[in-house]
């Protein structure tokens, strides 16, 4: 019995062919795609800013060029923004894409304390004091999230605070399909 | 009420379709109750009966521009011409199913009308095998793509129907598709009958060949017409894309060239049964998948945001459901080959390896179609795989299977000796000499094109000169079709080498001369149809004396404010001149694509006569099956 299983083992070769095919195509039926349509594509506006904690370096709008990179507007003063932090270093600590902070009418000291207090999720974090670069983003409110990408064009908007299974399931098919269509 | 009526009938015929998927079996197993196979017949007669009542009130409900059904709604206008509201109705996905729903239900009507020779046994097991497959998809309608779904409440207006499928190429492109798709559950549902009724292990495939035929002859169509929609109707020019979704009926069409000239032999001589069965079996679900890439959003993902992937989940399950017991089945009791031929060098041996090729090709064609979902799945990349792919891997495949088909039909069909060939091979071996040359004269072909074009002529030829037989009805079958092939191999080399495309700015007034043919755009004037506006060229093309005169659009749907692309074609034997408007410059000037493309239609003869090649055996295998 067990020689004529082994002797006719190679018809169960299709069979176990098609299997991978069957598991490819239940696999591909989850896989997130954005329409071109609902992408955004608004330039980010041009800015000059320091960083929040290196005084003395400006950033600018080419600093943000050459990669895909997340744009995350927040405030001390803004409840709901300080409790969104620790959501910000999980995520940064599973997926670590290039997070620029913008603190939005803020005092500089304040922000350094709860960095001190938290920890520090931001690549560059940028000191919006007068809300000029906040105005020519047209923001409504903080939180507010962007996504924009190497050509430093907006890519993903998104309005209120993000936690992480939001991020994964909204943010992170976006992030991918644009790293991914910067490499392909 | 008119919606309801057509679920319910929908309902019913999954009732009657479950019954003859359970009853008639019982009766074959336990001949305590034989009398239920006398069920088979009448229910699938119910099942069609239905499945049709269902189809047409959903024609119905379109055609009186019922926009309280949200299936509807999405898919019609009242703007939209009469015609296209008839066939909006597989204009999109649950209206797609239920024609895929309704032409089964169709092929098992004829199953049951012409299977009355058969024992009560193999009738039964081959009619609730088809049975079983109208289960899977009236449940996959019902639970999870119900056209008649009604919304809470009714739309002032539809969205209006896509205009791109808004054209007569797409009032007959998918039913012809689905026919062929579906009709190879026929084939597939005899090869797993005949492997569960013994006495029919040996006579299965003499009963599937001509189903089989008649599908891969509409599939032949089906993919011929939706080859020629695409030319004229996206504005191209282009007549084949390597597009995942054009892989789809490609992938099964080859298996099924595979299929039926398998059956040609294990039908006369018990040779090769156990794959023609695999091959069936494989056709079929290569159908399957295709329907499951296409329905699923799987591949066209990127127009469907956040589709529901329960429907693909479904299909993947009833997918998995036909792969596990076809080859349950095909391997516990798989046909044994009782008369291996003694001869290496035949007739047979040489289909033989032709049906290898086929294999290997769409086994490659799978490959390029799925491998950009294999890297999304496991590396997350994101990459295309195009016709560079597809040209440098099927082309070289093709080229000695064209080589197989001039040779085989002058081989003898048991046993033969290359002397006696050559004697029978001369002439269309001399013809290839003398050929090659004259191709070599036409000094702006590529050595690949004349290859391609000599072997595509070689093959016409020596099918026309093969006269070692009566001209019976199969032989003409084949004669027609592999002329199809050949007509459409020299189609495609000489279309991709000697067309010109141009890309100009034209303003009214202006002439342009391409090769030797003069344009001149007339004027440019508004046009107004019931569900869009539009402006309309006029263009004069001079050649020598004669000369024609063209009208490409441009189209604005109104409903959907989608532009469109009318082209305007002057279509010839030798030559087809292809005109489409582009965007207006502004000034009065418009950019214009004015395509040359000689022998272009060449391809869809080709896949004409191939075709009616395969009716014309289909026709006499079924005359051979009514004689026994």
């Amino acid at each position: 019995m067990m020689l004529t299983i082994r002797a006719h083992l190679w018809r169960f070769l299709p069979a176990f062919f098609l299997i991978g095919i069957m598991w490819l195509l239940w696999k591909a039926l989850y896989i997130k795609n954005i329409p071109e349509d609902q992408i955004s594509s608004k330039p980010f506006p041009s800015f000059s800013l320091n960083d929040v904690r290196h005084e003395e370096k400006a950033v600018t709008l080419a600093d943000l060029q050459g990669q895909v990179s997340i744009v995350h507007v927040w405030a001390s003063w803004c409840d709901v923004c300080v409790r969104e932090h620790q959501e910000w270093l999980n995520i940064i600590n599973q997926w670590p894409y290039p997070l620029v902070g913008m603190v939005y009418r803020d005092d500089a000291n304040t922000v350094k304390t709860i960095l001190a207090e938290k920890g520090d999720p931001f690549t560059l974090l940028l000191n919006d004091r007068t809300g000029q670069l906040g105005v020519d983003l047209g923001i409504v409110g903080t939180p507010e999230t962007f996504i924009v990408d190497a050509n430093g064009v907006i890519r993903y908007h998104h309005l209120g605070a993000i936690d992480q299974a939001y991020f994964e399931s909204e943010l992170l098919p976006v992030l991918k399909q644009l790293n991914g269509n910067d490499v392909g | 009420m008119i919606p309801e009526f057509g679920l319910f009938s929908l309902i019913l015929a999954l009732l009657l379709s479950s019954v003859l998927m359970l009853l008639p079996p019982l009766g074959v197993v336990y001949s305590r109750f034989a009398y239920l196979q006398n069920l088979a017949r009448p229910s699938a007669m119910a099942i069609c009966l239905f499945v049709v009542l269902s189809f047409c009130t959903g024609i119905a409900c379109f055609v009186q521009n019922d926009f309280s059904v949200e299936y509807i709604a999405q898919n019609s206008h009242s703007t939209l011409p009469l015609v296209y509201r008839f066939c909006a109705m597989w204009g999109a996905h649950e209206g797609s199913l239920l024609l895929w729903a309704c032409i089964l239900s169709l092929w098992t009507l004829a199953v049951a009308l012409f299977s009355r020779q058969l024992s009560p046994a193999m009738q039964s097991t081959t009619l609730a095998i088809l049975g079983a497959i109208n289960v899977g998809f009236l449940l996959l309608i019902l639970q999870t793509s119900n056209p008649f779904l009604r919304l809470p409440v009714p739309a002032a207006d539809g969205a209006d129907l896509n205009p791109l499928l808004q054209d007569p190429g797409f009032v007959i492109h998918p039913p012809f598709l689905y026919m062929g798709y579906v009709g190879f559950a026929v084939p597939f549902a005899f090869a797993l009958a005949g492997m569960l009724v013994k006495d029919y292990q040996s006579t299965w495939s003499q009963l599937a060949r001509p189903w089989a035929l008649l599908a891969w002859a509409f599939l032949t169509l089906g993919i011929t017409l939706g080859s020629w929609w695409a030319y004229y109707e996206l504005g191209w020019g282009g007549w084949w894309f390597w597009d995942p979704v054009e892989n789809a009926s490609f992938m099964p069409w080859l298996l099924g060239t595979a299929l039926v000239h398998a059956l040609n032999i294990s039908a006369r001589s018990r040779f090769l049964m156990s794959w023609s069965a695999l091959l069936a079996i494989c056709t079929f679900v290569l159908s399957l998948m295709g329907t499951f890439l296409v329905r699923s959003g799987v591949i066209s993902s990127v127009h469907m945001f956040a589709s529901d992937p329960l429907r693909g989940v479904f299909i993947l399950a009833f997918l998995a459901i036909v792969l596990v017991g076809a080859f349950g089945i095909y391997l516990k009791r798989f046909p044994k080959n009782t008369n291996n031929p003694s001869h290496l060098f035949s007739k047979q041996s040489l289909i033989v390896l032709g049906n290898m090729i086929l294999f290997v090709t769409t086994l490659s064609i799978l490959l390029g179609t799925l491998f950009p979902l294999f890297m999304e799945v496991i590396n997350d990349k994101k990459m295309s795989v195009g016709p560079p792919f597809f040209n440098s891997v099927f082309l070289p495949l093709v080229l000695p299977l064209l080589l197989l088909m001039v040779i085989t039909p002058y081989v003898h069909w048991d046993e033969d000796n290359l002397k006696a060939l050559w004697q029978r091979i001369k002439k269309p071996a001399a013809m290839l000499i003398l050929l090659l040359p004259a191709w070599f004269l036409m000094k702006t072909l590529s050595w690949f094109t004349i290859a391609w074009t000599t072997l595509g002529s070689v093959l016409v030829l020596a099918t026309i000169m093969l006269r070692n037989s009566k001209r019976t009805l199969p032989k003409l079958g084949m004669t027609f079709a592999h002329i199809g092939i050949g007509l459409a191999t020299m189609g495609v080399a000489l279309t991709t080498a000697l067309q010109t495309e141009k890309e100009l700015k034209m303003a009214v007034g202006e002439t342009v001369v391409i090769q030797d043919h003069q344009f001149t755009f007339i004027e440019m004037k508004n046009i107004e149809g019931s569900n869009y506006q539009g402006r309309q060229g006029h263009f004069i093309v001079k050649q020598n004396q004669s000369q024609v005169h063209m009208y490409p659009e441009k189209r604005y749907f109104i409903p959907r404010e989608i532009p469109m692309t009318e082209t305007a074609i002057d279509a010839g034997l030798l030559r087809d001149i292809y005109i489409a408007l582009g965007e207006s410059l502004g000034e009065g000037s418009w950019s214009v694509r004015i395509y040359i493309k000689p022998f272009v239609r060449w391809i869809w003869l080709g896949g004409i006569l191939i075709a009616l090649g395969a009716s014309c055996s289909a026709i006499s295998a079924f005359r051979e099956g009514v004689k026994k």
